[in-house]
């Protein structure tokens, strides 16, 4: 996984310019893509068990598969009053981890994408898990995007919430 | 909230942890035959000259390789690495390589990350948590008789 500031940052990137068109991206939309954007790394919770020496990476490993985040985010959405909203922003908040996870270097196979159906793997290469560069990049660019829709606020052009 | 609503979300989110559930042991029932052999199989069945998949910290160094030591079962496993990839004692590493005898293994490929830059992802991914955590609580509140998230009004 890319570090949580860029999953984080990416998803808001995403929502921010999405939001330029449709009025549904608002803040407390933008909150739940953001959170569904951290759900394939549920998966982590495999480090505490790992700590006192349970190895449960290969038991949990669906969870940081998408159709697994996509079960989880059904479940969460169940928390919501409209749960079809809830669902579709938080399942697009696991689409971009999985983006972005993509990106990442790997030594053995890649991403199962299509897991169940599939066992074939993808990954793209580009960088490392802890490359801070990237963190570095991403969050300029959420700036950049900040910037941009202040100063089209302040024309009236968008909503300034958020 | 309706008890018929509260019945129907408490089906769905049964038959969303069975498929779930479902999921995790397919994978934990197949994953071997579609990737490398991991620890846990080499300690099982020690597939002797077939390429393995293994993470770890780096124990010590020598010329020529180092000592990776394998903490993620219960058994610790050392392994002896052959690669002129250079490392550091304490530095996480993942590789992939042919498994030879007594846990020597020749890597072919090797992702290193150091100790510092493993502790620094894990802090900014807290801070960003933390960060998450206040933004949702700002915009969305839980209301404990309609057991559901609901927005705050700005």
């Amino acid at each position: 996984m890319p570090d949580w500031i860029t999953h984080i940052a990416a998803a808001w990137i995403l929502c921010r310019v999405l939001r330029f068109r449709y009025k549904s991206f608002d803040p407390e939309n933008t909150v739940l893509v953001m959170a569904g954007a951290l759900i394939p790394d549920l998966v982590k919770f495999a480090i505490l068990s790992q700590a006192v020496g349970w190895n449960i990476w290969n038991s949990i490993q669906p969870v940081h598969l998408p159709l697994g985040s996509f079960i989880i985010a059904g479940l969460a959405s169940l928390l919501f009053h409209d749960r079809k909203t809830a669902f579709l922003m938080l399942g697009l908040g696991v689409s971009t981890h999985y983006i972005l996870d993509l990106t990442l270097k790997n030594v053995g196979t890649g991403i199962y994408l299509l897991y169940p159906f599939y066992w074939g793997s993808w990954q793209l290469g580009w960088t490392t898990s802890d490359d801070y560069h990237v963190t570095i990049a991403v969050v300029m660019l959420a700036i950049l995007v900040y910037l941009v829709s202040r100063f089209l606020e302040k024309r009236g052009t968008i909503s300034s919430r958020f | 909230m309706e008890i018929s609503s509260r019945k129907k979300r408490l089906v769905t989110a049964t038959i969303l942890l069975a498929l779930l559930a479902g999921l995790c042991l397919y994978y934990q029932e197949n994953y071997e035959a579609h990737q490398y052999p991991d620890t846990t199989v080499i300690l099982k069945s020690y597939p002797v000259g077939e390429t393995v998949s293994v993470s770890g910290k780096v124990a010590s160094t020598s010329t020529g390789g180092f000592k990776l030591q394998d903490t993620s079962t219960r058994e610790k496993v050392t392994y002896t690495i052959s690669s002129s990839y250079p490392v550091f004692p304490g530095d996480n590493v993942r590789l992939s390589g042919v498994l030879g005898p007594d846990y020597q293994i020749t890597a072919s490929r090797v992702l290193v990350t150091p100790q510092w830059s493993y502790e620094f992802l894990l802090l900014r991914s807290l801070l960003a948590f933390l960060f998450l955590a206040w933004l949702f609580n700002r915009y969305w509140h839980f209301d404990r008789e309609k057991m559901e998230f609901q927005r705050r009004k700005h």
